[in-house]
């Protein structure tokens, strides 16, 4: 009776939950998979395509240009996290961690950007590089270079990409806060452990904070380099991608085959950019060996 | 010179150093929103004409033209309802399912949980086009009800996370005394379990508003209706309302961010904790 009771109870407990993620996450990326194999550029699914779809990715002139800047891009991004951003943060977080004065009010004021949306700090950007009333362009006039007043940076070639990086590259108060909160659960006779056999500030953060820090930067690295796969509203409302899909990205591909009406492309782009996320959570994972203990 | 004089110089040379680079970053990535902010009481020839200045004059007409021209009121109306709507169905039902498979061991469960854990690899921008054709289905597209449900379930995967291991530290031991007492599982849930979990609740809540309240694509991609808008979409669209009249556009973006900013500056602490809590425990 009673286990009746209890499996009555499971199902309901579980079941609303169970529903919408298998609405909302399992049946739309089997249709996304299934879909990528097939032909669809009209309302009506076509037939079975093999893989035409992705070898057309890879060889249409226009869209294959456009598949391979959005892969550059989103590597890009990710260099520029692991490499930039995160050390940027983990800098900041030692800094703050010794507690000097003010330490709190930093904490605050870099993690205010955190928590304003993208689309708002995207159209904020987009005014600050405006050609004619923007800072950049203020800036420019001011240091008298010529060649880059009235330009548009975004829409720049070579720079319009890496104008885009900086809109979020220094806002690293979530990484920081989060490499803080790890740094205060040190224990701090370890350091005292190591000041007595003599180690020097330097020998205590490589050989004592850094490999206890492994685990959260892995999990960092994570967390930011599939939150910038999922980027889309920065730079739709940035560039849309121009000029020429320099600054396009896998999800913003997506959205334009979508709009195209190519819907058989647009998932098949979409496969890519989830497996290139599951590929990325597997590399770090192993990379970092996130989940083993740093103590023996 | 003592050793101990040279140390105490290296030290604070270190020191300047660390709030040099600080106030360098401080300042670099906050200086577009004072800009925004200072140029929203300006008048449009004074943007124009000087980027960097202070206004002549602070005048808050800007802000009222952007309570005239735009929808703005309505845009926050929209996403407030939605945020704080989803975010109830959604602590309640991830945390019954969390309380679920934490407590009861078995293949059904195990294989729930594996399931929704696999969530958390799937980016939320790669199925656009399926989830939308699920969305017309049901006949939820350009409904705010539609985006409700929607949110509901792309937010389960880390929430639900996060709440299973939170009630794993629930003593089982108060659900077989209150079983002991006849109660239902349900009743425990609800009079045990939920006050208990409160300040993870909290932790989820926090995640999921701030993930409904900013989100854009499928806002953008579901409503058609003006009217229906959310705050981040109808962002987007004054840039072409204040098409001539930057100080209005200036003046409508202050209006959107400043109440996020003034929630996280008097939440700080439950914000902070709330969203880093989704990182350590993942």
């Amino acid at each position: 009776m009673n286990k009746a009771k209890d499996l009555h109870f499971q199902i309901s407990a579980i079941l609303p939950v169970l529903i919408l993620f298998s609405l909302f996450y399992f049946i739309p990326i089997i249709v996304l998979v299934v879909t990528s194999f097939m032909e669809w550029d009209k309302l009506q699914i076509g037939g079975f395509a093999g893989f035409n779809n992705y070898i057309h990715l890879f060889t249409d002139p226009v869209d294959s240009r456009a598949f391979e800047l959005a892969i550059k891009n989103n590597l890009s991004w990710t260099l520029f996290v692991i490499f930039i951003h995160i050390p940027l943060a983990l800098v900041t977080a030692l800094i703050l961690h010794s507690k000097n004065k003010g330490w709190k009010i930093f904490r605050v004021l870099f993690f205010i950007p955190n928590i304003i949306s993208i689309t708002a700090i995207a159209i904020i950007f987009r005014q600050l590089f405006n050609p004619s009333y923007g800072v950049m362009n203020w800036l420019f006039e001011i240091m008298n270079i010529e060649s880059m007043t009235d330009v548009n940076l975004l829409f720049h070639k070579t720079y319009g990409w890496y104008s885009i990086i900086a809109t979020w590259i220094l806002y690293i108060g979530f990484p920081t806060v989060v490499l803080l909160a790890e740094l205060e659960a040190i224990p701090k006779e370890l350091y005292e452990s190591a000041q007595i056999e003599g180690a020097t500030k330097g020998q205590e953060h490589v050989f004592i904070t850094l490999p206890l820090l492994k685990n959260i930067i892995g999990t960092l690295c994570i967390l930011l380099v599939t939150a910038g796969f999922r980027e889309f509203e920065r730079i739709y409302l940035l560039t849309g991608g121009a000029p020429e899909y320099r600054t396009g990205t896998l999800s913003l591909l997506v959205y334009e085959k979508m709009t195209y009406v190519q819907f058989a492309y647009s998932n098949s782009v979409g496969v890519f950019l989830l497996i290139i996320g599951v590929l990325f959570i597997l590399i770090f994972n192993r990379l970092f060996k996130i989940g083993k203990s740093v103590y023996l | 010179m003592s050793a101990n004089t040279v140390n105490n110089f290296e030290k604070n040379i270190g020191i300047l150093c660390a709030y040099i680079f600080l106030i360098i970053i401080g300042l670099a990535s906050l200086f577009p929103f004072v800009w925004v902010f200072l140029s929203s009481f300006k008048t449009t020839s004074e943007i124009l004409g000087k980027a960097i200045s202070l206004p002549e004059h602070f005048s808050f007409h800007n802000y009222i033209k952007a309570f005239n021209t735009t929808n703005i009121t309505r845009a926050f109306l929209n996403s407030m309802m939605i945020s704080a709507t989803s975010v109830i169905f959604h602590s309640i039902i991830i945390t019954l399912a969390a309380y679920a498979t934490a407590r009861f061991k078995n293949r059904f469960t195990k294989s729930v949980n594996l399931y929704i854990s696999l969530g958390i690899l799937i980016p939320l921008n790669c199925a656009i086009y399926p989830i939308l054709l699920i969305m017309k289905g049901v006949n939820l597209d350009n409904s705010l009800l539609g985006l409700i449900i929607l949110y509901t379930g792309l937010g389960i995967p880390v929430p639900y996370l996060i709440m299973r291991s939170y009630i794993f530290t629930i003593p089982a031991s108060l659900d077989e005394s209150a079983k002991i007492d006849g109660a239902s599982q349900f009743t425990i849930f609800f009079h045990i379990i939920l006050p208990l979990s409160q300040n993870c609740l909290i932790t989820v809540l926090i995640i999921h508003f701030i993930f409904v309240w900013n989100e854009f694509l499928y806002a953008f991609l579901l409503i058609r209706t003006r009217d229906l808008r959310t705050l981040q979409v109808s962002l987007q669209f004054f840039m072409s309302d204040f098409m001539y009249d930057l100080g209005g556009l200036f003046a409508a973006m202050m209006i959107a961010v400043l109440p996020a900013i003034i929630m996280f500056l008097f939440f700080q602490e439950k914000v902070i904790s709330g969203l880093t809590a989704g990182a350590i425990k993942g």
